[in-house]
């Protein structure tokens, strides 16, 4: 055991995957002292999910490849100790949460750690139940993990890593499927624990929102460690981190965009900095925008889907995950659904297709009753899944696009002009004999959208489009989404990525215990920040400094077109 | 809905130590196979499944896997009164010692399966796990049975999404003969098996991750303890086995024999 300060030591680390030419880690060297708050941010494939596995020896020893370099964690060299001699110094949360619950209830999912220590059956249950209690998962002990939503089981996926006591937290995007407020939770409750106990978090996140608590964010970009300092060294490099495929915090960003030296972080200190710096609100122009959105709302088309008074009701439960939810689609609308996790968003949107049948009410798309089928109905409606995977089979991408089209018979030349026009539509025109399973996360993403695009239908449908993407591949595939939705379709988004909804779609309909709760513009409805976070949605920090300066921006760009420096209009 | 067979009630057979029950279902597999002249004893077993299924209330698993049931009964009984070697003939080319070895065998196959069903509907794969180590199965062999009882609803679950993602782009399942059919799962079994080697590629991480071997000394959040009653229902176990050995060797109670 060599010294074990500081608590994590990484020398030249370099790692390559099996049949792999490039590097996944190019000589990283990091050292982290006990009772720090490590924020890993970067693009997708930067290597950040391999540096976390090398933390607990997963790399080489699980993960096999070519490895040099050392990593020592309080003293041990991942080298010599498997991760399992290492899991009381080094528990860790996967990107993949749901894999690693594999106990019939929730309680016993967080017992398996200390299970494993040998501990006494007493302790094992009181960290059980603490456990549980920091995520917000009390009571949920006899919960089957299958049974709760994603959210729910990321929480429990971190209450069973919390259940180890251990020095060191590894996160590796522990919150990619938690709503807003959920995301902010886990954030805290890892904060708190570091300063109350000299915890060591290293949490891998996409969204820097929530990561101005930490006292040290790393950059990695291919490989490499590009950037590391504290939050206010690293944030305020917005239009750097920008370009390296990182979200910027929305108040740097506004700040870099009005050509201010981007040195607040927090709204409350950028609402002030804009107004000492003469910042004020153009009236006017405010209202020419709010007035341009109500002329779009006049040209939507006819009412394409109409739920009137559906309730679903999943077997063996005693209560809707759908109630009595009324809603009315029109054409060319943009429609974002959104709600805290286990709302009831996915349910219904999976009704709108006849994914699943309907306990009561009436649902109809182009006048069509769903009963129809699901065959009939995705003529009108495309759907596309969460994850990409759940539907990618083929052997080149031209097959995957063509797959829908050839399963309603489509004649061969209509056929092909419509894959070909898909893939335009998804930029992936001239790669059609590419595999799939080669391709990023992103762009699977985009087959995905492209083989439901090939049967045209009127209706796209998208269950968290943006879930697992890093901000450049989200920026892509939202943008792609938009200017569908300008060529004439309804988009349909299922949502909990607050800044994709502001900034897109046009309309916000808000789920919540089943119910629908808040249906109007994004912009109306985003202006309602109390009550959005009682709902566990937070907006995001463009629109908190809107808010707070008495108009609701949706993006950077509004406020660049309202804000005005030294003038008080209207 | 759960993806596990294990139903969360709290009947008297659910509170049996997991020991008891699998010796129990043991028991019940060593009558059945031993008891095939006996049909009296046979029914005995048969109708005592019948007891623990109602009393455990896991018919709804039953009926659950009666897709499974129903064509093995078919199959059993058939292939008896097709290839059996009876003499006495009872009507058109069936044999009274045919239909007799036929019905019984679809009654200890299918009480064998039940029991099965009850164990797994009463009994949690962890309880499953610690029972199988105190019986003193390596824990590394037991977890590696109860992950495999998990992994089948796992896949389940993984397939259904698939097939919905597939139905929404129009793959029609449900039409098309035989061939057509088999060409139409294509779609379904390689995301299917893609994303079932990726999540437990995963869960061995994570097994690992999680301390898995850390001690030889596991301890246990759920602790078991043998109630009187446990003991009692282990003592039938026993009898019943070694009983139903005994008079299968000697032939005793044997109802064929008098056909």
């Amino acid at each position: 055991m060599e010294r074990d300060h500081p608590i994590i030591r990484i020398e030249d680390l370099h790692f390559t995957y099996p049949k792999k030419k490039v590097e996944a880690l190019k000589g990283i060297n990091l050292e982290v002292e006990k009772g720090d708050f490590v924020a890993v941010i970067g693009p997708s494939l930067a290597g950040k999910s391999t540096l976390c596995m090398s933390l607990n020896g997963l790399v080489p020893h699980d993960t096999k490849g070519k490895k040099s370099g050392r990593v020592i964690v309080k003293g041990f060299d991942t080298a010599d100790n498997r991760p399992y001699q290492l899991c009381s110094t080094v528990s860790m949360v996967f990107q993949d949460f749901e894999a690693q619950l594999f106990c019939t209830n929730a309680a016993l999912d967080v017992a398996f750690g200390p299970e494993n220590l040998g501990l006494p059956s007493e302790e094992i249950r009181r960290r059980v139940d603490e456990c549980m209690e920091m995520v917000g998962l009390s009571g949920f002990q006899k919960r089957e993990p299958s049974s709760l939503s994603g959210g729910e089981k990321q929480r429990l996926a971190i209450a069973s890593a919390l259940a180890f006591h251990s020095d060191i937290l590894v996160l590796d995007e522990p919150t990619t499927d938690l709503d807003p407020v959920g995301k902010q939770m886990v954030i805290d409750v890892a904060d708190s624990l570091r300063r109350d106990g000299d915890l060591t978090i290293i949490c891998v996140e996409h969204e820097v929102e929530e990561l101005i608590k930490a006292n040290r964010i790393v950059l990695v970009v291919d490989g490499r460690i590009e950037l590391d300092g504290t939050p206010s060294e690293i944030l305020t490099k917005a239009a750097l981190i920008k370009e390296k495929g990182v979200m910027p915090l929305g108040a740097c960003e506004l700040q870099a965009a009005l050509g201010l030296e981007p040195t607040a972080l927090r709204v409350d200190e950028c609402v002030e900095r804009l107004l000492s710096e003469g910042y004020r609100i153009n009236k006017e122009k405010y209202n020419a925008l709010v007035a341009a959105e109500k002329a779009r709302e006049q040209r939507y088309g006819e009412r394409v889907i109409r739920v009137e008074d559906v309730c679903f009701r999943y077997p063996d439960t005693a209560r809707n995950a759908v109630d009595h939810v009324n809603l009315e689609v029109r054409e060319g609308e943009f429609l974002a659904i959104m709600g805290q996790n286990g709302s009831g968003k996915t349910t219904l949107a999976k009704q709108l297709n006849g994914l699943l049948k309907k306990t009561s009410g009436k649902i109809t798309v182009y006048g069509h009753e769903v009963e129809t089928g699901i065959f009939n109905l995705s003529r009108y409606i495309g759907y596309v899944f969460q994850n990409p995977d759940h539907q990618i089979f083929a052997e080149t991408i031209w097959d995957e696009v063509s797959f829908g089209p050839r399963n309603y018979k489509m004649p061969e030349d209509e056929l092909k002009q419509s894959v070909q026009d898909a893939l335009r539509a998804v930029d992936l025109e001239g790669r059609e004999k590419e595999d799939p399973f080669s391709l990023t996360k992103g762009e699977r993403q985009r087959v995905a959208i492209a083989s439901v695009l090939a049967m045209k239908p009127k209706i796209l449908i998208l269950d968290e489009p943006t879930t697992g993407l890093d901000y450049k591949e989200q920026c892509g595939v939202m943008e792609l989404l938009k200017s569908l939705n300008e060529s004439g379709r309804t988009v349909i988004i299922i949502t909990h990525t607050m800044w994709v909804a502001s900034q897109y779609a046009h309309r916000a309909v808000i789920m919540n215990d089943s119910h629908v709760l808040m249906d109007g513009p994004v912009r109306e409805v985003f202006a309602n920040e109390e009550q959005l976070i009682s709902l566990h949605l937070k907006p995001p920090q463009i629109t908190q400094i809107g808010n707070r300066l008495g108009c609701t921006f949706t993006c950077v760009e509004d406020a660049l077109e309202v804000l005005e420096r030294g003038t008080e209009n209207g | 809905m759960s993806k596990y067979l294990y139903l969360d009630r709290n009947t008297f057979v659910h509170r049996l130590d997991p020991r008891t029950k699998l010796l129990l279902t043991l028991a019940h597999f060593i009558a059945s196979a031993a008891l095939v002249e006996q049909l009296w004893l046979g029914a005995f077993v048969v109708f005592e499944t019948l007891l623990f299924t109602t009393f455990s209330r896991s018919w709804k698993n039953v009926h659950k896997i009666r897709v499974i049931l129903i064509p093995l009964a078919i199959m059993t009984l058939l292939s008896w009164l097709i290839f059996g070697t009876g003499t006495t003939p009872l009507f058109w080319i069936i044999k009274k010692e045919d239909l007799c070895q036929g019905v019984s065998s679809v009654f200890r196959s299918m009480s064998s399966i039940i029991m099965a069903i009850v164990l797994l509907s009463t009994t949690r794969n962890e309880e499953l796990v610690q029972g199988c180590v105190k019986f003193g199965l390596p824990y590394r062999g037991a977890f590696a049975f109860s992950n495999a009882l998990r992994m089948t609803p796992h896949l389940t679950g993984v397939a259904m999404t698939v097939v919905a993602a597939q139905k929404s782009r129009g793959l029609d399942l449900d039409n098309g003969g035989f061939w057509m059919k088999v060409k139409k799962t294509v779609p379904l079994v390689v995301p299917a098996i893609l994303l079932g080697l990726r999540s437990a590629d995963t869960m061995t991480m994570a097994v690992e991750a999680k301390g898995f071997g850390y001690t030889k000394k596991r301890s246990n959040y759920m602790e078991l303890q043998l109630s009187g009653l446990d003991w009692a229902l282990i003592i039938y176990a026993i009898l019943l086995s070694v009983g139903s050995i005994v008079i299968s060797a000697n032939g005793w109670f044997a109802v064929y024999n008098a056909l």
